[in-house]
Parts: C-alpha cells; structure tokens; sequence
C-alpha cells in the first residue's frame, strides 16, 4: 500500500475469499498472484509473500509459480507493456518492422522500458491471433494488424489517455466491447466437493 | 461450399456472447434435453456412437475418453482445456469470443456424463479483453438462470463451474501440466503411464480433459443424434467439422469452419483465398508448427486424423501458416525453434538441452556460421527428443519442423551452410536484427 509493494485490504480480501473458492485452498495461488500484479503492476517479493501466507504456503511455491509464467513481472514494468508478438505468422506477417518502428520512436527494444515509467515493450510468442498478423498485446488488449500508421495511432492514444485500457476500442475481436467487471458468483463451498486435499500436492517440487 | 456450419454458427452473431441471444438461437435447449432425458452413461454412449474424436490434437475419441472415468467414484472433475497455445492455431479463441455459453453448455453435458460435480475451463492468461471477461459474464448468466449450481433445470443435478485463468506458458496446454497449474504447483507435466487423468486426474481424482472445440461439439449431437453427426465430415473415422486456422503469407487469413477430410488444396486455395499475388506456394504447417511440414508436393492430401500421418504428420490443432516462395525456410525453422526453446519447461533433459541446442544451431546456420556438420546434428538432436523419450510430446514437436525441413528443403540448409546467406531474400537486413536476437 504505502511502499506499493503491498497489497491493499480489497485484494488481500479477494484473495482469501478464493482460497474458500476452489476444491483445494491452493488453487488460490496462481489467480492470487494474477491480483496482486494486477493491483501493483509487478511482483515484489513482499507481495508473493503476503499471498503465499494468506494461501498457507511456503513463500517458495510463489517464487517458483512466478519464475515460470511468462505473464508474471519480478520487476517493475512500465504503465503499458508493448508485447508485440514474435510467432512465426506475425514473423512473416512483419514482426521486426513493428520492433524497429517502436525502436524508433521510443527508443528501446525489447525488455526495456522508457524512462519516463510510460512504456515497457516485450516480445509474446504466439498470441492465437495470427490472422491479425503482425499483432500484439498492449496490457490486455488486443491489437493489430498493425502498420506504421496504425502504431502511431496507438502509441498518441496511449499517451493521450489516463486509462487508456478501459477506454480503448482499438483491441480486442468484436472492437473491444466495453463490458462491465462482471460478478462472478462465489459457488456454494457445501456443495463443491470437500475433502479432496491431494495426497501430496506438489510438496517439494516448486 | 455448400455447408452448414455447426460450431461457429454463432460467430459474427451481434451480442452473440449474451445469453438472450445464445437462447434465442436454440442455446440450452441440448442440456435440457440432456439432463431431463438422459441418464449420464447414456450420453457417454452416444457421444461414443458420433465418433467424435479429441479436438485438442491428438484425435482421441471422446467418449471412449469419458467411458474411462470409473463408474461410482465420488469426486469427479471436468476440465476443458481452453489454453490454446500451438503457433498458428487461433480458432478457440474466436469461439471463446464469440460464442462462450455453447461451451458452457458443452462443459456442463460433459460433466452430467461423467457425473462431476466441479468442472474448470482453464484458458490461458493471455485470453482476457474481451475472452476471459466474456465468459466470466457468461458464467455468471448461467448460474442466475439455473444452468450452473444446484439442482439444475429442477432435476437435481449439481455443478460448479470454474474459469481458471494462466499465466502464459505453453506447457499448460499439456493436460497433466493443466492439472498441475490448477493446483497450484509449477506446471510440468505428469509421467504417464501408469496413471492417465480418467483415473488420477485433478487433486488426484478422476479427470476428463476436453479441449474447446470437442465440447462444443456435444450441445450439436444431443440435439441431432449421433447418427446425424457419423455422417458429416470424412466418415466413419473422421466424423464432422474441424475450425481451421489459415494465417501466415495467404490472401484471407482467419478460421474457416470445414469438413474433415478435406483436401489441403480447397482449404488454402478455396476458403483461404490463395496466395498472395505473384507469389507460389511453398510449405504449411498442417497442425500448428508443432507438427511436420507439408509441401506443394501434398496438396491433394485430406485433412484428417487418419489421412495426414499417412503422410508423416498430424491435424495437430489446424493451425495452417503459410509459407510462399519468399521465405527461406532455415530461418523460419530457426523461429519456431525460438519458441520451443523458451516453452520447454525444463523437466525432462532431451528437450531441456535439446530445444536449445537446436535453437543455437539454426542461429548459426541461419547467420553464416553454419558448418558441415550441423545437419546431421539437428537430426540427431531431434531423434533424441522424439519417440516418447520425454514426460509431454513437446519434445517430439520441436523436433518435428527440424526434421521435416531437411527431409524437404535440404538444400536451403546446404545453401546457406555453403553460402553463408539466404537462397531466398527472405528478410531486409534491418529487420534481422530484432528477429533473429543471439540465443
Ligand atoms: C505441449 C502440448 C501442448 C498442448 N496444448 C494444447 C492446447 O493448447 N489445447 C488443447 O486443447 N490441447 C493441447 N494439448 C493436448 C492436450 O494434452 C490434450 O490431449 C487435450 O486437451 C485433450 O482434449 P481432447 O481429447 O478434447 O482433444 C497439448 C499437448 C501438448 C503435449
Ligand atoms: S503468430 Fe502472432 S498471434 Fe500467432
């Protein structure tokens, strides 16, 4: 919270109620972690601790879940993450032109971020969009085909607004509807299944 | 093409994601039917009689898979594997956009069947403006119009459905390696055999994993009858559709709904559009670039289960990506050899060090560095990992492009080894340098 390395009460709340979600406690932890990076836009170390210990966890099987996904930022990103994907459709489709233009114009290549904390650009593997290649992900929207024209577009609207993410009709199939944050209604713990604790879930794996 | 759609029929239908519309098109009336008509063993003989087979790649029928979850256990899990992360392949996605409650309704038939009483649809964590969000919604509707939860439609049936969301990792595809994401635990995959999910699946218990598209397919044969279903596509082995993705140096990429079992040629020069102008065609990736190329040579092969390893690959996850005569196929073998570089979890060690070696490899064949030696090499890396001798097949899909490149294009390995470049411009030196970064 203070420090921005801490997670607020809402999502430590959130958190917890998941644990009572799924059949397991510790299904919690991947989406756990998807909150908290969702909340303070990477991983500190003191965040995954703070989920591991709500979860009841060692703070190992954070680390470990942390290091594996792609998605997942041990280190602070910028406000928008460029991730352009680098799939071989997007390849043929023109890939490194969309790099060197961002080069460019921002300055940095992949894994970097601008100095002003603005923009992060990464690469993404194949993101199931090859038919709007060369594509890329943008936070969580979509976009592409993108040409030189259409980047620039994105990068003034980028710029232009606050929230861009909730606001933008540029991603997404179907020209990213805005929909509400829907609720997703907490299942009846009585009737999903209780006892069902894996004989050694994963223990000393990690 | 004269042909009904069946299971993108409701893709480019305004709203198509709302229940109202998804009800308004006949939505939910196969799992009424279901529930109120059939008893689960039932449904497992009938989607056994379709002879619909596993769309997630390997073609396995699914209600032979279902039929293996054993009679009485307590707790039973249904898992759809809605991951999709083979390179090309984008055609659940577009369903998940467009059409989120015919998989539900797939979802909540399949666990009926084999009586669960919890199911997940685990999608990948790239899939959430507007995939993820949809089918949050989505779920949310089902549960408040009583599709989902207690005592379903009055019949006293219990499910809950979870939508499990990754967090980027291509493994999680992998049905073991899904599992273990879900639980919580770094996602590798399960040695297999002895134990295969139908007997110790999720948190130990009876699982069925379903891709997509399979379950999407149920809804239609509870509707229309297994008997309707043997006699679309190529039957009696490969019954139905198949949603194909065509992307890659192609006129008009995008998911094309089509029979199974038809020719290669009416799929990239049909539907597909053709090549782009001026320019002929050279190789595709049948089933993603996880499986082994084909060539103008295998035009007039039928896309099926059956047909394609009669020509030494697989239907894969159809995710078709066109190469023409511009591209060199060294350097796209050395792309997608990237990506299994960086996909493989670490578990096992052929594919561990094998992936990389290749990857380091194809750099150097592809930068002018390559030596005499480094095409037996590829092959005797490749021959490592394949043949089952790693936990998942990753290892065998990342030997595959390596191998069929060399069984076809010999000789741009050659060129470049001997020349230094490409046989092909296929790429402006300003571009190589971010495409083709040092391993
Ligand atoms: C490395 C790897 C990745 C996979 N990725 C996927 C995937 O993204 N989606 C999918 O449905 N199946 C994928 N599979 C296949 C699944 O393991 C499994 O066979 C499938 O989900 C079963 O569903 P089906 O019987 O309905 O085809 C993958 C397999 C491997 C070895
Ligand atoms: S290659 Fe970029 S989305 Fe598939």
């Amino acid at each position: 919270m203070s420090d921005g390395l801490r997670l607020s009460a809402k999502t430590r709340a959130e958190i917890e109620r998941l644990t009572t979600v799924y059949p397991v406690r510790r299904s919690a932890l991947l989406p756990g972690l998807r909150l908290a990076q969702r909340e303070i836009g990477w991983l500190p170390r003191e965040a995954m601790d703070e989920v591991a210990e709500i979860v009841g966890v060692d703070p190992n099987a954070c680390y470990a879940l942390a290091t594996f996904y792609d998605l997942f930022y041990r280190e602070p990103v910028g406000k928008y993450v460029i991730g352009v994907c680098e799939g071989l459709a997007c390849h043929l489709g023109g890939s490194g032109r969309v790099l060197g233009w961002l080069k460019e114009r921002l300055g940095i290549g992949p894994g970097e971020t601008t100095a002003d904390g603005l923009f992060t650009v990464r690469t993404f593997e194949c993101l199931a969009a090859c038919d709007r290649a060369p594509c890329a992900l943008v936070n969580d929207e979509y976009v592409g085909p993108l040409d030189e024209a259409r980047l620039d577009e994105l990068l003034r609207e980028l710029r232009s607004h606050p929230n861009w993410s909730r606001v933008s009709g540029v991603g997404g199939r179907g020209s990213g509807a805005s929909i509400p944050d829907p609720q997703y209604p907490t299942p009846d713990p009585r009737h999903s299944t209780t006892d069902t604790r894996h004989p050694a879930p994963g223990e000393g794996r990690s | 093409m004269p042909f009904e759609p069946i299971i993108t029929g409701n893709v480019g239908v305004p709203n198509a994601w709302e229940i109202d519309v998804y009800e308004s098109r006949g939505g939910y009336r196969a799992l009424a039917k279901a529930l109120r008509e059939h008893q689960p063993e039932e449904l497992v003989d009938l989607v056994s009689k379709s002879g619909l087979r596993g769309r997630g790649g390997a073609g396995f029928p699914a209600g032979r898979k279902w039929s293996l979850i054993p009679k009485g256990a307590p707790e039973v899990y249904m898992v759809c594997n809605a991951d999709e992360s083979e390179p090309g392949s984008f055609s659940n996605h577009e369903l998940l956009d467009w059409d989120p409650h015919s998989l539900i309704e797939g979802v909540i038939i399949g666990s009926y069947a084999i009586r669960a009483r919890v199911a997940f649809i685990y999608m990948r964590g790239e899939f959430w403006k507007p995939t993820g969000q949809r089918m949050e919604a989505a779920i949310a509707q089902a549960y408040a119009r009583g599709y989902l939860g207690r005592d379903i439609l009055g019949t006293g049936y219990n499910l809950d459905l979870h939508l499990f969301i990754g967090a980027g990792a291509y493994v999680c595809g992998e049905e073991t390696a899904l599992l273990e994401s879900i639980e919580g635990n770094r996602p590798m995959p399960r040695p297999r055999p002895p134990y295969f999910p139908p007997s110790i699946g999720l948190y130990g218990k009876p699982t069925a994993v379903n891709n997509v598209e399979t379950l999407a397919n149920v809804p239609h044969i509870v509707l229309n009858g297994a008997e309707w279903y043997t006699r679309l596509g190529n039957p009696p082995r490969n019954p139905g559709t198949k949603v194909f993705s065509l992307s890659g140096l192609i006129k008009r990429p995008g998911n094309y709904e089509a029979p199974l079992g038809i020719t290669l040629r009416e799929l990239l020069f049909g539907y597909g559009g053709g090549m782009l102008d001026g320019r002929t065609f050279k190789a595709v990736t049948p089933g993603g670039t996880s499986t082994p190329l084909l060539t103008a040579e295998h035009l007039d092969v039928r896309m099926d289960y059956d047909s394609l390893p009669a020509v030494g690959t697989y239907l894969g996850s159809t995710g078709l990506i066109v190469m023409d005569d511009t591209v060199c196929i060294p350097c796209a073998v050395y792309h997608m050899s990237k990506f299994y570089q960086h996909e493989s979890c670490g578990k096992c060690t052929p594919c561990r060090e094998g992936t990389s070696w290749i990857n380091a490899i194809l750099y150097r064949i592809t930068h002018g560095q390559g030596r005499e030696e480094d095409m037996p090499l590829l092959l005797d890396l490749s021959d490592n990992m394949g043949g089952r001798k790693t936990v998942c097949a990753l290892g065998d899909f990342a030997g595959f492009p390596v191998t069929s490149s060399i069984k076809y294009f010999r000789q741009e390995y050659e060129y470049h080894i001997r020349y230094g470049r490409c046989p092909t411009s296929c790429q402006p030196a300003e571009e190589r340098q971010w495409t083709i970064s040092q391993p």
